[in-house]
């Protein structure tokens, strides 16, 4: 009963939507006065989803294995916590949850718009209304999740055991909503298009919901690589996996969005530009998808194995995509552009940092797809992997990381003189900072340039910060107000500052870290770099829907214990499948990590251990980058705050 | 439950596990050489796995070749080159600079040049 109302609740979404499209396309029909009206209806196409979703999750937990697809994703005997999550763990229900999530934001978009006008929302709403309707018909017509099974089995065949984890369970959400917050960008450039009255402000729409977009996405991606790094016990973060890769793709693109709305809101250029960024975000998240579900890569991210769902999923891509660039070429704003540019204009950096940007998302976009082409024109088989990712895009990292403090320092519209040797000063004190870590280290060339662009650019945006933020306003007049004012110089500098970050992790990771396998007797002690390390023995057990084998391990340095380390591995019965779970002791500047690896005999276990320096600061300055995002989402442009620069 | 324990150790200790103690050579240049030469090789059982990472029995095998061939003294080239021709181009996560994988390699820097270009043209009229 449960999964036909689920499934009669989409339908009736779907006649909705339909009417509602009807409706927004007759624009004589939605007189002025009504919107309320229409409001009210996209909030009960909210209201219809999310309990459709509800359903859906509330079989999962009472273990119905009549609906197909949770006697083909869940297990009696699962943790409740993820028999939720085995709602989206698999195609469908992952399907139901990207409508979803594209109707609350249409939802929410409502609520920022209202300053603006009535044209440009309707449009916005009537664009992101079709979107919907087209991955909603193709829930009904491909995907449908509510689907029975004659003759209902008595247990199910479980959700794969690596993806049982917390982090995962929050991984699919959050990355969705960051996918699917590039739609509102989307709708609004291709809503824009449409009124054919270019004079009307979207700057700040844009900002907002591409900022906001930006956030999820950084998390979401965050999710999956610590995910990675514990789980899959290589102690590796990026592997440069296909699905790793689509997930990028939008994220460079919405990082060279948010650049760009920066010069258009200041100079009211490059509109053009930021138009087609915002059709390419989404896009690639769309096409993001299609390589994801269409099964055409296999790992652990491939739900769908029907041919047809690839192909239905291509063409829902193909038609969007190709009329959102038909509407972009033929109703695009002719302006002159008006910039006057030199070498030191703030605008010439962002643009080639732009540029940047969008190189790398294309080096990885045909990276990604380039085995796809050669089989299909040459019946070739080509591998294209993590060394070629690092040869061909390492350059242009190095280029853009280079560029950044420099394209934020120079200021808009004064006089640039005197910082070309303040400039200079800070490349001579950060490279001769970082050239004295080779005192106790082998020197290499890499090693180096990261360190010094990681120096470079954490130290520039703290001084920037310390210059910009006491030209603004005095602390005195108040913390809250000069929080507040300041909240865009704050997310800058965070977001600079943690990218800084970022890089010196990648680098000392990369560069330092320490690996050690070898077989180990209970009992027997060993020692790594100042460590000394004790094997006490293995312990077994069984849990309700798995057996455990876990090693115990002590660490000391000087004769302190340091940390104790129990490296397990599992065996899920359900799938007949092991997992290793590394063991890991995080430290500020050390992480600790283990993996108990194949048993010799009796007593004696193969072990692998490693030291991974600096590998939380990866984490902080990705957190950094979002929480930067966050504070400036919070700040409204500048011409809504009659702050002249 | 002693059943399902002696289940559980059988299985787990049939798995091979990446690199092993055993595998590793006591001379580390030729080990770096060998660490170097396996993060390009694909293990061609598993998904987007190098043969390092992979606990497979084919990976084990080409681990301990590339390390048997080292030793004997063949050059890196040598071995990817030995690897090509009996695995097939697959095998090499970076493909090599031949053919239409030229254009797979310039791409990025073609349209970084292109797009430069552009730009000075449009915002600085050169």
């Amino acid at each position: 009963m449960i999964s036909e109302l689920g499934h009669f609740l989409l339908i009736a979404a779907f006649c909705l939507n339909l009417g509602l499209i009807a409706n927004y396309i007759s624009i004589k029909a939605v007189l002025v006065g009504h919107t309320s009206f229409f409001n009210k209806l996209e909030s009960l196409l909210l209201t219809l989803l999310a309990i459709s979703f509800l359903l859906l999750i509330i079989s999962f937990v009472t273990s119905d294995f009549s609906v197909k697809l949770v006697a083909n994703n869940s297990h009696i005997l699962k943790p409740a916590l993820y028999k939720v999550a085995g709602a989206w763990g698999n195609h469908e229900g992952s399907m139901l949850l990207w409508v979803l999530i594209l109707t609350l934001y249409l939802f929410l978009f409502q609520f920022s718009s209202r300053n603006y006008p009535e044209v440009l929302v309707r449009n916005v709403i009537l664009v992101q209304l079709s979107i919907i309707a087209l991955f909603l018909f193709y829930i009904l017509v491909l995907s449908n999740p509510f689907e029975r099974l004659e003759f209902p089995p008595l247990n199910g065949q479980d959700l794969n055991p690596i993806l049982q984890d917390v982090l995962l369970v929050a991984h699919p959400p959050v990355l969705y909503l960051g996918y699917l917050g590039l739609s509102i960008p989307f709708s609004i450039a291709i809503g824009f298009l449409l009124t054919n009255d270019h004079k009307i402000n979207i700057v700040g729409l844009i900002r907002f919901w591409s900022l906001t977009s930006f956030i999820f996405l950084t998390l979401g991606i965050l999710l999956g690589s610590i995910w990675a790094y514990y789980e899959l016990g290589w102690g590796g973060w990026w592997f440069w996996d296909p699905v790793e890769n689509v997930s990028l793709l939008p994220w460079l693109l919405n990082l060279a969005l948010i650049h760009s709305v920066l010069i258009l809101e200041r100079r009211n250029s490059l509109l053009n530009w930021t138009i087609l960024l915002a059709i390419m975000g989404f896009s690639f998240s769309m096409i993001g998808t299609f390589i994801v579900r269409s099964g055409l890569i296999t790992s652990v991210h491939a739900f769908a194995n029907d041919p047809s769902r690839g192909l239905f999923i291509l063409l829902i891509i193909f038609l969007a995509i190709t009329s959102s660039f038909v509407i972009y070429v033929t109703k695009r704003p002719n302006y002159e552009n008006s910039m006057k540019l030199n070498l030191a204009s703030k605008e010439l950096w962002i643009v080639v940092q732009n540029l940047i940007l969008l190189v790398i998302a294309a080096v990885v976009f045909l990276g990604t797809i380039w085995p796809f082409i050669i089989e299909a024109i040459f019946d070739e088989q080509v591998s294209v992997g993590e060394p070629f990712y690092e040869v061909s895009l390492i350059p242009f990292v190095i280029i853009f990381a280079f560029m950044l403090p420099i394209a934020s320092k120079i200021r808009w519209r004064r006089k640039n003189n005197g910082y070309v040797r303040r400039l200079l000063i800070l490349i001579f004190i950060s490279s001769g900072l970082s050239a004295c870590t080779f005192i106790w280290k082998d020197f290499n060339l890499l090693t180096f340039i990261g360190l010094f662009l990681a120096l470079w650019i954490c130290i520039s945006s703290i001084l920037e910060f310390i210059s910009s933020f006491k030209s603004k306003l005095p602390i005195i007049k108040g913390l809250k107000s000069s929080l507040i004012l300041n909240s865009r110089l704050i997310g800058r500098t965070c977001a600079h500052f943690g990218f800084g970050l970022l890089i010196f992790g990648v680098t000392a990771v990369t560069s330092w870290e320490i690996e050690d396998i070898r077989n180990v007797e209970v009992g027997e002690k060993y020692y790594l770099k100042s460590y000394q390390i004790v094997f006490k023995g293995v312990d077994y057990s069984v849990e309700k829907n798995f057996k455990r084998v876990s090693g115990s391990f002590e660490v000391y340095k000087n004769s302190k214990l340091v940390g104790t380390l129990s490296p397990e591995k599992r065996l899920y019965p359900s799938r007949n499948e092991v997992t290793t779970e590394a063991s890991i002791n995080p430290t500020l500047f050390n992480d600790f990590y283990m993996v108990l690896g194949n048993k010799l005999d009796e007593n004696a276990w193969v072990v692998r251990t490693y030291i991974k320096p600096f590998i939380s600061f990866i984490w902080v300055g990705v957190i950094l980058i979002a929480l930067g995002s966050f504070f400036s989402v919070f700040s409204f442009t500048y011409k809504d705050r009659g702050i002249t620069l | 439950m002693r059943f399902y324990y002696f289940f559980f150790i059988f299985f787990v200790a049939s798995q091979a596990f990446s690199i092993e103690p055993a595998e590793i050579l006591s001379d580390t240049k030729l080990e770096n050489r060998a660490r170097n030469l396996s993060s390009n090789i694909r293990c061609l059982v598993c998904q987007n796995e190098n043969i390092d990472s992979s606990d497979s029995e084919f990976a084990k095998d080409l681990r301990l070749f590339i390390r048997d061939k080292l030793v004997k003294g063949h050059t890196d080239d040598e071995i990817e080159k030995f690897l090509v021709s009996k695995y097939g181009t697959y095998i090499l996560f970076k493909p090599e600079f031949t053919g239409y994988n030229i254009f797979l390699y310039l791409f990025g820097p073609f349209i970084f040049i292109f797009g430069f270009i552009t730009i000075l043209f449009v915002f600085l009229r050169v």
